[in-house]
């Protein structure tokens, strides 16, 4: 199965890329393809970490192969789902709170006959969500994936940080990636 | 009309007060609005930094504002009360209001938070939270949050007894909220236990009077 990220964000912030290279690191890099990469820059930068493409996902299957991870569809994702598929979609968007829901609009709308599954009620990052799709499509089911709603990043003993998403537990504690959690620490107090 | 609706309907319109005095009072810090009905009409006591600014010359701009909370919001007979804020260290508006004007001229996060923090408790705050929190592109959505002392979170005590303020910079990166939460100093917590000292009933000690020495004895004692 190939983990498939359409690219839905203007430009490659440090931000994104570390979660792009987390992604890969999780499923592999033959097995995550980045799409819709605007820019020759970026594409190479990417294409270190994964597969990269600057075309769109809808230009490269059939409709009918994608699975498409969409916190409005109205199923939940289930390892019988991924019969038949050769790719799972995941919108590349460094979200918001509350969700504004901007995969229907600039993802599933585009690849309308593709299968739309939800992985949960609250969003979730990029590399989480790629991590619940590979667990789901190695036949765990999605409720007995560990979850937390949001998470805390202390920096010190008066000052922390507070991200929104939904984390996968693992060992009982969130995936973020170290360098995301160091970039946090270095810059992200500031706007 | 149902009784629901009719506190639905004071809760907007007490929301709409507000809005309209933070945007009329705004400049002369204004930190909150006390409603109660008494006899005569409405008394309306509005807490600012500075009072001189609602009161206006001869108290024109008060007459102007009674007679716009007489209008807009149909309140009966408004007694316009201007009650001048002492420490406004302790209003979370107020204070949520400098943090965002600290970010629009520049001041970064870290700083503006961490200096609000340790103003608010050096004026004697048993316990402060400040979260500043939004998007700018190219990261997603975060808060950070700076915090010290005792906070009630939730309950009655957290109600009423905690100061809620909120305001938004607007800044090139994008719209930042920021939302402060103040315990005063002198909040009484329904769970706090005082102890009552029982009066001491041990009887008194014999006032002892010491001999008076003449200057003759000293003299005396001197010789000898």
């Amino acid at each position: 199965m190939l983990f498939v990220i359409e690219n839905l964000e203007p430009r490659l912030s440090e931000w994104l890329f570390i979660e792009y290279s987390h992604a890969a690191k999780i499923v592999g890099r033959k097995n995550l393809m980045i799409t819709n990469v605007k820019g020759p820059s970026e594409l190479r930068k990417l294409r270190k970490v994964a597969r990269a493409e600057d075309r769109s996902v809808a230009d490269m299957f059939t409709r009918s192969e994608l699975i498409v991870l969409d916190p409005e569809a109205r199923k939940d994702l289930a390892p019988k789902d991924f019969r038949g598929k050769k790719a799972a979609v995941i919108g590349g968007i460094l979200g918001d709170d509350p969700p504004r829901m901007r995969t229907k609009e600039m993802l599933t709308s585009k690849i309308q006959g593709a299968t739309a599954r939800k992985i949960g009620a609250h969003q979730f990052s990029i590399d989480s969500s790629v991590y619940v799709a590979w667990h789901v499509f190695s036949g765990k089911s999605l409720e007995k994936i560990p979850t937390v709603h949001g998470v805390e990043i202390p920096l010190s003993k008066y000052h922390s940080i507070q991200l929104p998403y939904e984390y996968p537990l693992v060992a009982g504690k969130p995936l973020i990636s170290k360098k995301l959690l160091a970039y946090v620490k270095r810059r992200g107090d500031m706007f | 009309m149902p009784v629901e609706n009719r506190f639905i309907k004071m809760g907007l319109k007490r929301v709409e007060l507000e809005t309209f005095l933070q945007g009329e009072l705004g400049r002369a810090g204004y930190g909150g609005v006390d409603i109660k009905r008494i006899p005569t009409g409405t008394r309306v006591a509005i807490f600012v930094e500075r009072p001189g600014m609602v009161i206006g010359k001869k108290g024109k701009s008060i007459n102007m504002l009674t007679d716009d909370l007489e209008k807009k919001f149909s309140l009966d007979h408004p007694q316009v009360e201007v009650v001048e804020i002492k420490k406004p260290e302790l209003y979370a508006s107020i204070m949520a209001k400098r943090i965002a004007l600290a970010l629009e001229r520049g001041i970064n996060v870290r700083r503006a938070g961490y200096m609000m923090l340790r103003r608010i408790m050096e004026a004697g705050a048993r316990g402060v939270e400040i979260v500043i929190g939004g998007k700018v592109a190219g990261e997603r959505k975060k808060s950070i949050r700076f915090y010290q002392g005792y906070l009630s979170k939730t309950g009655d005590p957290a109600e009423k007894l905690v100061s809620h303020g909120m305001a938004t910079a607007h800044m090139k990166a994008g719209t930042i909220g920021i939302k402060v939460i103040i315990m005063p100093p002198d909040v009484q917590l329904p769970d706090s236990i005082h102890e009552v000292k029982k009066p001491t009933t041990e009887p008194q000690e014999a006032a002892t009077v010491e001999p008076e020495i003449t200057k003759e004895e000293n003299d005396g004692d001197s010789e000898s």
